[in-house]
């Protein structure tokens, strides 16, 4: 593996952005009016994710969520998939899929969003959540994360507030905001997904060692970039509402 | 059928009365731990029973000789096998579809012990490598939950790291493209190469004034506690898992959900398992000292018999 | 879908008559209002997305990878993924298995040729987001699905690009392999806009009584009589021309008089569905909406 100089002595990273700085971030709602009940895109950089919502719903619609039959009468069934193409990645991998990481990440974020879904509303129903990952270049869980943030709201569902996830890493003692699959690669990394506007934290998940004084450095600048994801996320839904609403009057 | 773990409302409500009072039914603190047992089998390597209270887990290591992948050929093969059948619980039940509750759980503890050794690195694989793309060790960990009162996580991780650090492999010498791997008895067999000793500490989340509050409220009051029983577990709002070293690196941490959390608490959290995993990896060290010369080597204990005769 | 008695024979009636009335009122030769772009998958050297009202959606990517190979039949592999459905299924297989076929079977080989011993393999990837539930059980989705994954990846295969082969063609005595322009400005497109050649384009046609009609709604294929399936290259109908089931109720046999109205119906509007689609993947970088 070639050595890259991922982050310049002048602070320059590998695609030109400083250590604080988010890539491109663009979503859109309602992308999929017919298929489902709430749809978005969400491209951060060059990763790609379609989110479809279904429900919330009397039954699972198809087969492939099957032993969740039972319904809850506390609070809805979330049933999470992530579809990841063969073509998502640079390197055309074909994968299980029962693939075990990508289980893991559904699990967690069924978990994440099960406390912020107001759940009392949602009592003996299905809420079904579909992504599919059309190109990933970093930050799978956080991108997944803030997609469905999006697709719900647009399916109409009731949340606490959003959840807006970033994935951070470090180099050498300096944090990296945001990695893409060059840095991902080579740096271990957090990803963090925070509440609203606070301070608080949903999710966490590292997989990579870390040496621990320099957690706190990682999750401060982590939350920064979320509350600047949330922001921009809040600018599309305003956008979007105030569109539906121009068109009702 | 697995029967769902029922608590009744008068119960969860005691429990949570009491956690508020800063007292717990076994009469620990909050952020006390339950007593470590580590019993290690006298008479064979890599066999170790651990038990944290009433949970209780057996793991064995156990070794063979393999090809290594075609795209590593200088590293050997590591596994982590678990399974949580019925036997610790009536709760569990072997084989069940792939969206239940109970295989999330069990797919989450298997991937949290993977990562928290085996991609951490805490065993050496390239130590494993005997001749390079042709032949290698394939070191495998099996774990066994034999009894379930909360925190296999944390419990299951000792297991297999003390396990692994107990284990001898036996020696071996490359003669040409033979390996000649010797007994027990004619040669020391050699200890696998540890580069690290992870510890998980599990932390539980308790809101006292309710789900609502944490989302909207700005207090940070949540109740936090360490180790808990599986009436504790059953009644946590939320859960997040560290997996520390002796060398203040995290080798893994997952908060999946759950009550939201401040990040000034987390690191707290951070703090206090780091401390916890100095105790734990001293603890552990001593005893495997302990026990180290309490087994002779090969030799000596043949002369024993000898002597005895 | 289950349409009651009077449904099912007032449809057939208005398909049967002289003049076509079909349920959406659409001519006999229209086909449904389709969308589609290309160029947004940046980790592909091809891709397009074709989605129609009736909310399928399909996403094509096609992959090229540069193996040394004899065997020219392993130089196309077309994968379908459908979401919902396991990989296995029949619906997946069988779908993968058609397009491979039909492409195969009329693909320039030369495009894909690197030097004398390199080859191009390509890898089209097929994601078929979401089905409608009623239109998941019937058996007959598969060859609806087949003129909308054709389509798709034929707009996948205009626009990929390929880098340009720095090192020479030929490499009979020397052992070497391909170099390419590290510049993405200068890569080449895998079918040339000079040349003739056009992947394989699939039409599904529905028959009713004399009557053949294009692009058969649900509600439609519940009381068509029959169905072909007709592969249609550079102004030509070209193999497979095979008869598809498409209806449960009523399989009645076909005169040769409807196969040949058929043919002509797809000689007639494949030229413009054609050109549409080269309308589409000339369009860079742009989100671009046509209808036709």
């Amino acid at each position: 593996m070639s050595r890259l100089e991922l982050y310049s002595p002048e602070g320059i990273r590998i695609d030109g952005r400083r250590f604080n700085e988010l890539r491109q971030f663009t979503s859109q709602l309602n992308t999929h009016p017919n298929v489902s009940d709430g749809s978005s895109y969400v491209q951060q950089g060059n990763s790609k994710v379609i989110c479809l919502v279904q429900g919330p719903m009397e039954s699972l619609s198809n087969t492939n969520a099957g032993g969740a039959s039972k319904l809850d009468h506390n609070g809805p069934i979330l049933s999470i998939n992530i579809n990841y193409p063969p073509f998502a990645n640079n390197v055309r991998k074909k994968r299980m899929r029962n693939d075990r990481r990508l289980q893991e990440l559904c699990v967690v974020l069924k978990r994440c969003f099960l406390k912020t879904i107001v759940s009392k509303n949602y009592a003996r129903t299905v809420i079904e959540v579909n992504i599919t990952v059309l190109s990933m270049d970093g930050g799978l869980l956080a991108c997944c994360c803030n997609a469905i943030t999006l697709a719900l709201i647009d399916a109409g569902i009731a949340l606490y507030d959003y959840v807006s996830a970033i994935s951070i890493g470090l180099y050498n003692q300096i944090p990296l905001l945001d990695m893409n699959t060059l840095e991902e690669n080579d740096l271990s990394f957090i990803t963090i997904g925070v509440v609203g506007d606070s301070d608080k934290l949903n999710l966490v998940l590292c997989e990579d060692k870390l040496p621990l004084d320099n957690l706190e450095a990682l999750i401060s600048l982590g939350i920064e970039g979320c509350h600047r994801i949330k922001q921009l996320m809040d600018e599309q839904v305003r956008l979007v509402g105030t569109d539906l609403l121009s068109k009702k009057q | 059928m697995a029967r769902d773990f029922d608590i009744s409302t008068n119960q969860s409500t005691f429990v949570l009365e009491a956690l508020k009072q800063n007292i717990r039914l076994d009469g620990r603190k909050l952020l006390q731990m339950r007593d470590l047992d580590i019993h290690i089998s006298p008479d064979e390597y890599g066999y170790v029973e651990v038990s944290l209270g009433k949970t209780k887990v057996a793991c064995r290591v156990s070794s063979e000789i393999t090809k290594p992948y075609e795209d590593r050929p200088f590293e050997g093969l590591f596994q982590i096998k678990s399974e949580i059948s019925p036997i610790c619980s009536p709760f569990f039940e072997s084989g069940l579809t792939s969206n239940s509750k109970q295989s999330n759980d069990e797919l989450l503890i298997s991937r949290l012990i993977e990562k928290a050794i085996r991609r951490s690195g805490a065993l050496d694989v390239e130590s494993l490598c005997i001749i390079a793309g042709e032949k290698c060790w394939s070191v495998r960990a099996d774990l066994q939950f034999l009894d379930y009162d909360g925190n296999f996580t944390d419990i299951s991780c000792i297991a297999v790291i003390v396990a692994l650090m107990h284990y001898r492999k036996p020696d071996l010498e490359i003669d040409g493209d033979d390996i000649v791997l010797f007994n027990v008895d004619q040669r020391e067999p050699t200890p696998l190469s540890i580069l690290h000793i992870p510890i998980c500490i599990t932390f539980q989340f308790y809101n006292p004034n309710g789900d609502v509050e944490n989302v909207k409220g700005d207090s940070n009051d949540e109740l936090i506690l360490i180790d808990s029983t599986l009436l504790e577990e059953k009644i946590s709002l939320g859960s997040m898992t560290l997996t520390l070293n002796k060398n203040k690196e995290l080798c893994q941490m997952i908060k999946s959900g759950g009550l939201n959390i401040d990040a000034s608490v987390i690191m707290n959290c951070c703090i206090l398992a780091n401390k916890l995993v100095d105790e734990l990896t001293d603890k552990i060290q001593t005893l495997l000292k302990i026990d180290a010369l309490s087994r002779k080597s090969g030799m000596e204990r043949e002369l024993q018999v000898v002597n005895d005769r | 879908m289950v349409l009651s008695p009077a449904e099912r024979s007032y449809i057939y009636d208005s398909l049967k008559s002289p003049d076509v009335a079909r349920t959406d009122s659409r001519k006999y030769n229209q086909f449904r209002p389709l969308k589609a772009t290309c160029y947004f998958l940046p980790n592909s050297n091809g891709s397009s997305r074709i989605f129609k009202a009736d909310s399928l959606e399909c996403i094509t990517s096609v992959k090229a990878n540069v193996i040394k190979t004899k065997d020219l039949s392993q130089l196309i592999n077309v994968e379908v993924d459908i979401q919902g459905q396991r990989d296995d299924s029949p619906l997946c297989q069988d779908l993968s298995t058609f397009l491979t076929k039909s492409l195969i079977d009329s693909f320039d080989v030369k495009t894909l040729q690197l030097t004398d011993k390199f080859y191009y393999q390509l890898f089209i990837d097929i994601v078929i987001l979401s089905i409608p539930a009623d239109f998941q059980n019937s058996s007959y989705t598969l060859y609806s699905l087949i003129s909308l994954t054709s389509m798709g990846t034929y707009l996948a295969l205009k626009t990929t690009r390929l880098p340009l082969l720095t090192s020479s063609t030929n490499d009979k005595e020397i052992e070497e392999e391909p170099s390419f322009s590290d510049d993405w400005e200068s890569s080449t497109y895998l079918i040339s806009k000079e040349s003739n050649f056009k992947p394989t384009l699939l039409f599904i046609v529905g028959v009713v009584g004399n009557n053949v009609i294009i692009d058969p709604s649900m509600e439609e294929e519940e009381v068509l009589e029959h169905g072909f399936c007709i592969g249609f290259n550079n102004n030509k109908i070209v193999p497979p021309v095979q008869s598809v089931m498409l209806s449960t109720v009523d399989g009645k046999a076909f005169s040769q008089s409807t196969l040949f109205k058929a043919m002509d119906m797809v000689k007639e509007i494949g030229a413009p569905v054609v050109e549409a689609l080269d309308a589409i993947a000339d369009q860079e970088f742009d989100e671009f909406d046509s209808a036709f």
